[in-house]
């Protein structure tokens, strides 16, 4: 039992460690000069949200090269979330069939299922992220098993992601 | 020569681990329990039990996504004041949500779809907020020190006896047995 404890904790120790914060230079420039984000009501995860006004995923979405890397606070209605892990939430954009996922080093914050259909208001880093058939496959088996669905053979794999590398959020019931 | 029941520190180190194995004894079984679950999260889900079955409520006869989502709720015999809010996520996925993470989803051409439940997986879902610690804030500490006091346990128990079942007796080879597992498996290629 106490060698099963201790291994135990140790495993949780290395998850549980802080994640060492993304900032590029040109994120460095900006942030500080950006005025503090109002209070939001809602609950906090990590380090909240900081910058002040969000960033439509539709304009996100339409100009990846501009965004990627930069630092953006995004909202959204939560449309699916880790339902093992906690690690990511899908949240849904301003315009019809967009979303995007806000994804969280496991242990660090932990998304609740129950954050679905919920109101998110979430800051990260936009990251593209080139995808091989390979990875892309390998992420449409996982995502498909972490949902419980099966895999869809139809639609073409996609050749990159776009993630939001999640710092903080806040969620609450309603906009 | 030492008092009856050895040296001082000996006697002190039997109290401690005693006392300290009393203290942590139920919380070390959620460790023990929780570990075990999470570790076999690729195979299931530690949190939750989610289910989820077909359902079949019709072509949505509306383009007004708040009218689908009533005739949905009104289909189904759900309760409308469990639902969350839904969202058109695809050309052939219309979803309602519902309190707890649960969810319908359907295609609005056909009403044809699933409806997912979810609950929490009672004490499971506790010990692990409480091992992976979700729960942030004072029980960060709380977990710390609970840490240190398996170390010294881990440590303090090496020395709880003496002559042959001791450590410098058999109690030495169980150790190094103990030791070389970890290593033989970060080792094997």
């Amino acid at each position: 039992m106490l060698v099963l404890s201790l291994a135990t904790i140790f495993a949780c120790a290395e998850s549980a460690a802080p994640t060492p914060e993304v900032a590029t230079p040109a994120q460095a420039a900006a942030t500080p000069a950006s005025p503090a984000a109002a209070p939001l009501e809602g609950t906090v995860y990590g380090t909240g949200v900081t910058l002040p006004g969000a960033t439509p995923l539709s304009a996100i979405l339409a100009d990846i090269p501009r965004y990627d890397g930069q630092r953006v606070r995004v909202e959204g209605t939560v449309t699916e979330v880790c339902a093992k892990r906690g690690c990511w939430m899908e949240i849904a954009g301003d315009q019809a069939f967009q979303s995007l996922r806000f994804k969280v080093e496991d242990g660090v914050i932990t998304i609740p299922i129950e954050a679905k259909g919920r109101y998110a208001v979430a800051e990260g880093t936009v990251h593209k992220i080139e995808l091989t058939p390979e990875d892309a496959q390998a992420m449409r088996e996982h995502e498909a098993e972490e949902q419980g669905k099966p895999v869809d053979t139809t639609a073409p794999l996609p050749t990159f992601a776009v993630r939001l590398a999640g710092a903080g959020a806040v969620i609450r019931d309603r906009k | 020569m030492a008092p009856e029941g050895g040296p001082r520190w000996f006697r002190l180190n039997r109290s401690l681990h005693r006392d300290f194995g009393y203290f942590f004894a139920v919380l070390t079984a959620l460790y023990a329990v929780s570990g075990i679950a999470v570790n076999h999260v690729d195979d299931w889900n530690p949190n939750y039990a989610i289910s989820s079955g077909p359902v079949d409520v019709g072509a949505l006869d509306t383009d007004d996504l708040n009218v689908a989502a009533e005739q949905i709720v009104a289909r189904l015999h759900l309760d409308p004041a469990e639902v969350r809010g839904h969202h058109h996520s695809a050309p052939t996925q219309f979803k309602v949500f519902l309190d707890e993470g649960g969810e319908v989803s359907v295609d609005p051409a056909s009403g044809r779809g699933t409806l997912k439940r979810v609950q929490k997986r009672a004490g499971l879902f506790q010990a692990n907020a409480l091992h992976l610690n979700r729960l942030k804030g004072v029980w960060t500490y709380v977990a710390d020190a609970y840490a240190v006091v398996l170390l010294y346990l881990a440590v303090g128990g090496l020395f709880m006896l003496k002559g042959k079942t001791g450590l410098g007796g058999r109690g030495k080879w169980f150790v190094l047995a103990g030791t070389l597992l970890p290593i033989g498996f970060l080792l094997a290629p």
